[in-house]
């Protein structure tokens, strides 16, 4: 009896994971399909539907050398890492001023970092638009990133981990002769060191995953990212399969090894970003 | 809170320093690619916008009363209410019976953990991609499966009954995991004394649930319930990508109308116009989520 009901819940764990699983496992099976293959084992579903027969690499081969997709990949591996650095370096520094030091103006300060916060991408993709293209930064690579780097989530996530320093550490700093401008690098940052990866991971998915402001803000090729090129194949008139399967594995393999070895920190970053005043 | 305060007209040179040097970049950058588009869009929103010959004209509250009347924008507002109706009960009920399925630790959890969060993670793009191919009416995985095992073969996407609830489910699936994240950290912190009380008072294990666990999760009931409602007001990039609206514009949500008058018919007036709606409403729904916070504190 006892190995029946353990056998049942195996059996419903196993039914719940391949909810999640099965997308995957198509997608890495049909990336090594030729066009002919996958098409000849859609119905009956049997394993050749999974697993290819006769593996080949030349899905990846056209996609990196054919369609552009070596550059298209350094492009948003360069988007991800600007905009993580950049955007941790900048949001710590933020929180930093804004949750232990007080000045006149702070309070107008956490207030607009607040409002704006409300009010998500979606709702000002048109402005925003207009005003990178103001600027005269249509159309470059640096409007992909630099309306992306002042981020409120992380601004809190960080200023929640600074208020939990004990706030001798900084009084003793400052005792101890080391001026104001370096307690920041000296003292704080390594403090927080946990929560400046979870910020990271949070950003670089934010970042690997970008398709709408790249979709509209450029008008060439150059600085096309992963999501765009994938987006066109899937949207292209002689959709072709395979390589969206391939180019999908390309652009989901990085992202699923670095969860899997950093997932607690991007959990944590997750789960603890709440605004606390 | 203990802070170093600076003072108007004090010498701490280097204490001011610190501050300027710290919060100025964020706070400009803020300013520029946030604060500067929600007012512009304001502003904007009262204008009659002519590209072609480069005009602008202060019309009042004209754009306000179009999309009053706008039978196209009332209809994409309809749509993105039925999909939020359809996505937050899915998404907020599975993703909680997946946090009371990992929450006891058990030899496969961590493993089920992570995979259910692997599509968090992925990118939009490529799920959407994916789980699109394996709906696809001729050679989606699905519809194999579904003839396989005897059941007819469906429409999904491409069925204007289907469209929309297809897109709910790409979007639940991508984002259960997230939703079973908070309820599971709301359950760590439910004191385990809670649950020996109910045990010796005779509780049944539904019983603990609907007496200890529900009751104790309130906060995060209400969290998870007003962030997956802002993300559905918000959803566009999985219907841009897969029917654009259609079939027979079924799936045309609020996003979708404001980039199509914005980025195909011009009319930026109007799509400012929609833009201000759409935030005001988003505005509210956060606000109303910081009051009912602060109401359990």
């Amino acid at each position: 009896m006892k190995r029946i009901k353990t056998a049942c819940i195996a059996l419903a764990i196993l039914l719940l994971a391949s909810i999640f699983l099965l997308p995957y496992l198509w997608m890495l099976g049909s990336s090594f399909k030729s066009r002919s293959e996958l098409f000849s084992y859609v119905l009956p579903v049997s394993w050749k539907t999974f697993i290819p027969v006769e593996p080949t690499l030349n899905n990846f081969s056209t996609l990196l050398f054919q369609l552009g997709f070596a550059r298209t990949i350094f492009n948003t591996l360069a988007l991800s890492v600007i905009t993580v650095f950049g955007s941790v370096l900048l949001c710590s520094m933020a929180a930093f001023a804004l949750s232990l030091l007080d000045f006149p103006g702070r309070k107008l300060a956490f207030l607009i970092i607040m409002f704006t916060m409300m009010v998500p991408f979606e709702a000002r993709m048109l402005p925003t638009f207009l005003v990178v293209q103001d600027i005269g930064l249509s159309n470059t690579f640096t409007a992909l990133y630099l309306p992306w780097l002042a981020d409120a989530f992380l601004i809190f996530l960080f200023s929640n981990h600074f208020a939990e320093i004990p706030f001798d550490l900084y009084h003793a700093a400052v005792i101890d002769g080391c001026p104001h401008t370096r307690i920041y690098s000296k003292i704080m940052l390594p403090n927080i060191t946990a929560a400046l990866v979870s910020g990271a991971l949070i950003k670089f998915f934010f970042a690997w995953d970008s398709y709408v402001w790249p979709l509209i803000i450029l008008r060439t090729n150059k600085f096309q990212v992963l999501g765009v090129a994938i987006a066109n194949l899937f949207t292209d008139q002689s959709i072709a399969w395979e390589l969206i399967f391939s180019g999908g594995l390309l652009s989901t393999l990085p992202v699923v090894i670095i969860f899997i070895l950093l997932q607690n920190y991007y959990i944590a970053g997750m789960t603890s970003g709440g605004i606390k005043e | 809170m203990e802070r170093y305060t600076y003072r108007r007209g004090s010498k701490q040179w280097d204490l001011l320093a610190a501050i300027l040097i710290n919060l100025v970049p964020t706070l400009l950058l803020t300013i520029v690619f946030q604060l500067i588009p929600i007012l512009m869009a304001s502003w904007y929103s009262f204008l009659k916008i002519n590209l072609m010959a480069g005009t602008k004209q202060f019309i009042g509250f004209a754009n306000y009363l179009k999309a009053a009347t706008d039978s196209r924008f009332l209809q994409s507002m309809g749509t993105t209410v039925e999909y939020f109706l359809l996505r937050v009960p899915l998404q907020v009920v599975f993703g909680f019976l997946l946090s009371l399925i990992i929450y006891h630790p058990k030899r496969w959890t961590a493993a089920l953990r992570t995979i259910i969060m692997l599509p968090v993670v992925t990118s939009m793009v490529v799920v959407t991609s994916i789980l699109a191919l394996m709906m696809h009416p001729s050679n989606g995985l699905i519809n194999s499966l579904l003839v396989t095992v005897g059941l007819p073969a469906q429409g999904f996407l491409t069925d204007p009954k289907q469209a929309l609830f297809s897109i709910v489910l790409i979007t639940v699936w991508k984002n259960v995991g997230m939703t079973m994240l908070f309820f599971l950290a709301g359950l760590m912190a439910i004191s385990p004394s809670l649950y020996e009380a109910a045990i010796i008072d005779g509780a049944t294990s539904l019983q603990k649930h609907m007496y200890v666990t529900i009751p104790m999760l309130k906060s995060t009931f209400i969290f998870v319930l007003i962030t997956t409602t802002i993300r559905s007001f918000q959803v566009f990039g999985p219907v841009l990508l897969t029917t654009g609206g259609g079939p027979l514009n079924t799936t045309r949500v609020v996003v979708m109308d404001i980039y199509e008058n914005a980025f195909i018919f011009n009319q930026l007036g109007y799509a400012s116009t929609q833009s201000v709606l759409l935030a005001v409403i988003l505005i509210v729904i956060s606000l109303l989520q910081s009051k009912l916070s602060r109401r359990r504190t």
